[in-house]
């Protein structure tokens, strides 16, 4: 599922939400990995908890913001295809010469289906909507620093998966990609409501305006390739082992905007383990709109379905079975 | 988030021994390999232990016949270790299919190939 990590346009330009996301899922005998900066194509019991970041804010002069994040989403199954999932967080903006601006993120709850898997091509493919509440986290002057929405948006989102194990070369199929691809629809649109009589800048009603965004992973699973490939006789601890890279994107989609396009790509290392996985990725901005300098994204990733699988861990529809 | 942390570190300390997903850990013969004579048994050790009533050693040739086996049995002593009695098999590739369910429920399935010199 997504978090919005919110990444820093220039400044004067407010904050632009980029997704973050989580979890796994099996497509035949390729599993999906809980990817960090998007959502990948399952429907689980899990939880991310927390998911630490840190990134330094573009600037047009002088020392960068760094924006640190502490965030944490939990996923539940309701059917086996069908779930939900609730997230948020808490900010802090450190600008060198500047009171820290710190706040709890807007909630965001998420509802997803499952519509699609083939097994034997390793392929999954869901779709999805997002609301985020406005209100729900820091308003006024820290929620304004922050760039946190002051009114609410929903998102409809696809989401897919593909497993590369029915290509002929025996070391390139234990790659995978996913990737999703949303349309944030604001409650309240984006308006000009004057202009400021120093600068002559337009000023803004409390709106948004709409917004694509979406993202691909390329993962490379070390245990499809000793499982499914070639047992090379690698310790264990590296079998478990996923490196990944994803790239996330968001564009304004409607007139006026505020925002800009960014990338922000991730390139790291997923550890899988039998209830767990952790994974770190260094943060690299794609374009100066969302950057200069690169930051880090880590989190500890629990899966329900193994640590409850009598309970927690399983659909809600299957609990007085 | 100092609300939360200590809920999940809660959650796992009441939380039941962890089970999970059963991925395939080792094999003989091993995944991808050549080997120059085809031992009497086909044996999987998965991370989990696996129901033998629940899962499958499925043995293919080249021409992707089936291979006639024995049932897949588990150690007495270790239920993580899945095998099929092997009948003598000639030169040629074999692909292995497996389907297994572990001991709580979890499904998981994989395939590999190894191949029989002499």
């Amino acid at each position: 599922m997504h978090r919005p990590i919110l990444f820093a346009a220039f400044a004067g330009a407010g904050l632009l939400p980029i997704q973050a996301a989580f979890a796994h899922g099996f497509a035949g005998p390729h599993m999906f990995i809980s990817t960090l900066l998007i959502d990948d194509p399952n429907v689980a019991d899990e939880a991310s908890l927390p998911t630490f970041s840190f990134l330094p804010q573009p600037t047009d002069g002088g020392p960068a913001p760094g924006l640190y994040a502490l965030e944490y989403e939990f996923d539940k199954r309701i059917t086996e295809n069908f779930g939900g999932s609730v997230a948020a967080g808490y900010q802090w903006l450190r600008t060198p010469g500047a009171k820290t601006a710190n706040g709890w993120e807007n909630v965001e709850a998420t509802l997803k289906y499952k519509f699609y898997v083939n097994p034997e091509h390793e392929f999954m493919a869901s779709v999805g909507v997002s609301r985020e509440f406005a209100r729900t986290g820091a308003n006024g002057t820290n929620g304004a620093v922050l760039g946190f929405d002051d009114s609410s948006s929903t998102t409809p989102k696809i989401y897919w998966g593909k497993g590369f194990g029915d290509l002929p070369i025996g070391f390139l199929r234990p790659f995978a990609i996913t990737g999703t691809l949303g349309y944030t629809i604001a409650d309240k649109k984006l308006k000009v409501i004057g202009s400021d009589p120093d600068t002559g800048d337009p000023l803004f009603n409390n709106g948004n305006a709409n917004q694509w965004s979406g993202g691909l992973s390329l993962q490379y699973s070390m245990r499809y390739l000793q499982s499914q490939v070639k047992d090379v006789g690698l310790p264990e601890f590296v079998n478990r082992l996923t490196p990944v890279v994803e790239v996330a994107w968001s564009s304004p989609a409607s007139r006026p905007n505020q925002d800009s396009t960014q990338y922000l790509i991730g390139a790291g290392v997923n550890y899988t383990a039998q209830a767990y996985a952790v994974t770190v990725e260094a943060l690299i901005p794609g374009n100066r709109q969302t950057g200069s300098h690169m930051g880090v994204i880590a989190q500890f990733h629990l899966y329900f379905d193994d640590i409850f699988p009598n309970s927690l861990g399983k659909p809600i529809v299957d609990w007085w079975n | 988030m100092r609300r939360a942390v200590p809920f999940a570190l809660a959650m796992l300390i009441t939380a039941s021994p962890a089970f999970a997903h059963a991925f395939l850990e080792r094999a003989s013969p091993p995944v991808g390999s050549d080997i120059a004579v085809a031992p009497p048994e086909l044996a999987i050790t998965f991370t989990e232990g696996v129901e033998p009533l629940f899962s499958t050693i499925e043995l293919r040739d080249a021409g992707g016949a089936v291979v006639a086996t024995g049932k897949p049995h588990v150690a007495p002593d270790d239920n993580r270790r899945l095998a099929i009695d092997l009948p003598k098999l000639p030169p040629g590739s074999y692909t292995v299919i497996w389907h297994v369910t572990s001991v709580d429920t979890h499904k998981t399935e994989g395939s590999y190939r190894f191949t029989v010199a002499h």
